[in-house]
């Protein structure tokens, strides 16, 4: 299958300490060289504990993050940092934050936050951007009276379903999402995860999932990478890596999963 | 405190100011006698039926004069106020959004400003430029930028990292647009609190150079340059110097009250 979206060899290096002009006399680098490709409509996961980089890697490939080295190749064309990208682009592969406090602008209300990106291209008036905001909040399954509120007056999981319409209204190519439901009960995780899937079979949208839960993961991706300390130290098929793992690192992971019903030999004795 | 107690005070303060701001729209209307009008038969009386505050030396009533002394006094306060707020959030904005070596020189600025003495700045500048109420605008004005620079700058630097920029930036949005959509919206709410209580301050100072002779010209009625001239009264005709006084003092402890108010119901941890 041919990869609608590919990473490089990709290296990111933050300074880490400044002299007085400004110039940076320290660096860490978080992500070490790493690859990855994604065909279109799958969905690729990539795990990782806090500090591993993969946050970084998302950041990048939708622009946020300026690589040091490596490129960004979506369907064939290396793609410049995000100052560079044409409008055109910049609206194909967009972020899910992993806060969806954050990530709205307390100040707007959902109507105006859900048709953001098309009031960047302009060209459509006020009633045609409401229309477009009545239409995205039933895809994401938010009632009509929502679109006249303010953030402040949302769970966290109708955020999260904000956020998500806010990206579909450019009818993006991929998705990054960061975190997605890290900010969210438990009992709301799996509606908005049931939603992204849904999202995807009925738009064909390619995703690039980052988490630290395993169990998140699992629940979306057809592919798996495996980060740690900004290189990947694993990666194929999500049933494979999951039940399989071939490296110690993805192996301890899988194993730090806590199951329901398993046995708490410690607590009971 | 209590929140009625403060919710009460604030809504006293608004009160105070809406009917000073009235009081000077008004001037006219309220006014008994023209504030210029000079009388040589009544010269420095007392309070009086005809007289509500008595008269000055030259015969003028000064209720009247204090009633359009309003004018000047709360032009010159909300003109310094304005003049610090907007140069200062643009200023803030621009040294935020720019960074590097143009915000470093900015910032540095802003703190030699702040180091000095403002009061005693202000007074040279006006003494330089010439003693108007123009001028005490202006001087007082640019002396309150820096402090309004410093917040717009903070708050840039914060918003502009948040998640709703960055989405924005990820779909494409230009600078312009981001500062316009999300930046000044966000960070006006900070400017307003400090610039309601700001109000207060300006009042002070510019009817304090006024009353030294800095601001307000005769025979223009102005709160501070009336104080002065009742000043050499004040031992036989008190009341002169008193009412404008008093004006000065109600406007403010009214805008000071105000301030507290809309930082309250503006900053969520209080309210």
């Amino acid at each position: 299958m041919d990869a609608l979206l590919e990473v490089r060899e990709l290296r990111v290096r933050f300074a880490t300490a400044h002299d007085l002009l400004g110039r940076a006399t320290a660096y860490h680098d978080a992500v070490r060289g790493v690859s990855l490709s994604v065909a279109r409509g799958e969905c690729l996961g990539i795990v990782g504990e806090s500090g591993s980089g993969k946050t970084t890697v998302a950041n990048a490939i939708v622009g946020l993050v300026e690589p040091s080295s490596g490129e960004i190749v979506y369907d064939g064309v290396p793609l410049p940092s995000l100052a560079g990208r044409e409008r055109r682009l910049a609206g194909e592969l967009l972020l899910v934050f992993q806060d969806p406090q954050g990530s709205l602008d307390p100040r707007m209300p959902v109507w105006a936050i859900v048709t953001e990106g098309l009031a960047i291209r302009g060209r459509l008036s006020r009633k045609a951007l409401r229309r477009r905001a009545a239409e995205l909040a039933e895809m994401v399954g938010l009632s009509g009276e929502s679109l006249e509120r303010y953030p402040h007056a949302f769970s966290g999981g109708q955020r999260q379903r904000i956020a998500i319409a806010r990206a579909l209204a450019l009818e993006p190519q991929i998705l990054v999402l960061d975190e997605p439901t890290s900010a969210l009960d438990v009992s709301i995780q799996a509606q908005v995860l049931n939603l992204l899937l849904e999202l995807q079979q009925r738009l064909g949208l390619t995703y690039v999932l980052v988490s630290h839960d395993i169990s998140v993961i699992a629940h979306l991706s057809h592919r798996v990478a495996v980060m740690r300390e900004g290189e990947v130290v694993e990666e194929g098929e999500a049933t494979r890596v999951l039940t399989a793992p071939s490296h110690p690192y993805t192996r301890a992971l899988v194993e730090a999963v806590p199951r329901v019903g398993q046995a708490n030999d410690g607590a009971a004795t | 405190m209590n929140v009625l107690v403060r919710h009460r005070l604030a809504a006293a303060g608004a009160s105070i100011v809406g009917v000073l701001v009235l009081v000077a729209l008004f001037a006219p209307l309220l006014a008994t006698y023209d504030p210029n009008g000079v009388n040589p038969a009544h010269i420095l009386e007392a309070p009086s039926k005809a007289h509500w505050a008595g008269t000055d030396e030259l015969g003028r009533d000064l209720y009247s004069r204090v009633v359009w002394g309003a004018r000047p006094s709360l032009a010159v306060a909300f003109g310094i106020v304005s003049l610090a707020a907007v140069g200062g959030t643009i200023l803030g904005c621009l040294s935020g959004l720019i960074g590097g070596i143009v915000d470093t020189l900015v910032m540095r600025v802003v703190e030699v400003v702040m180091a000095l003495p403002g009061l005693v700045i202000a007074l040279a500048l006006v003494a330089a430029l010439g003693p108007s109420l123009l001028n005490l605008t202006l001087a007082l004005g640019l002396l309150g930028i820096p402090f309004y620079t410093r917040l717009a700058r903070g708050q840039t630097l914060a918003l502009r990292e948040r998640a709703y920029v960055k989405a924005a930036r990820t779909m494409g949005a230009s600078t312009p647009f981001v500062v316009f959509r999300h930046i000044i919206p966000n960070l006006l709410s900070s400017v307003v609190v400090v610039a309601s209580l700001g109000l207060s301050g300006a009042i002070l100072a510019g009817s304090g150079l006024s009353f030294i002779g800095l601001g307000a010209q005769p025979p223009l009625a102005e709160w501070g340059a009336l104080v002065n001239a009742g000043r050499q009264y004040i031992l036989d005709q008190w009341w002169y110097a008193l009412v404008p006084g008093a004006a000065i003092l109600l406007a403010a402890v009214a805008f000071n009250l105000l301030g507290d108010g809309v930082r309250d119901l503006i900053d969520p941890r209080t309210r």
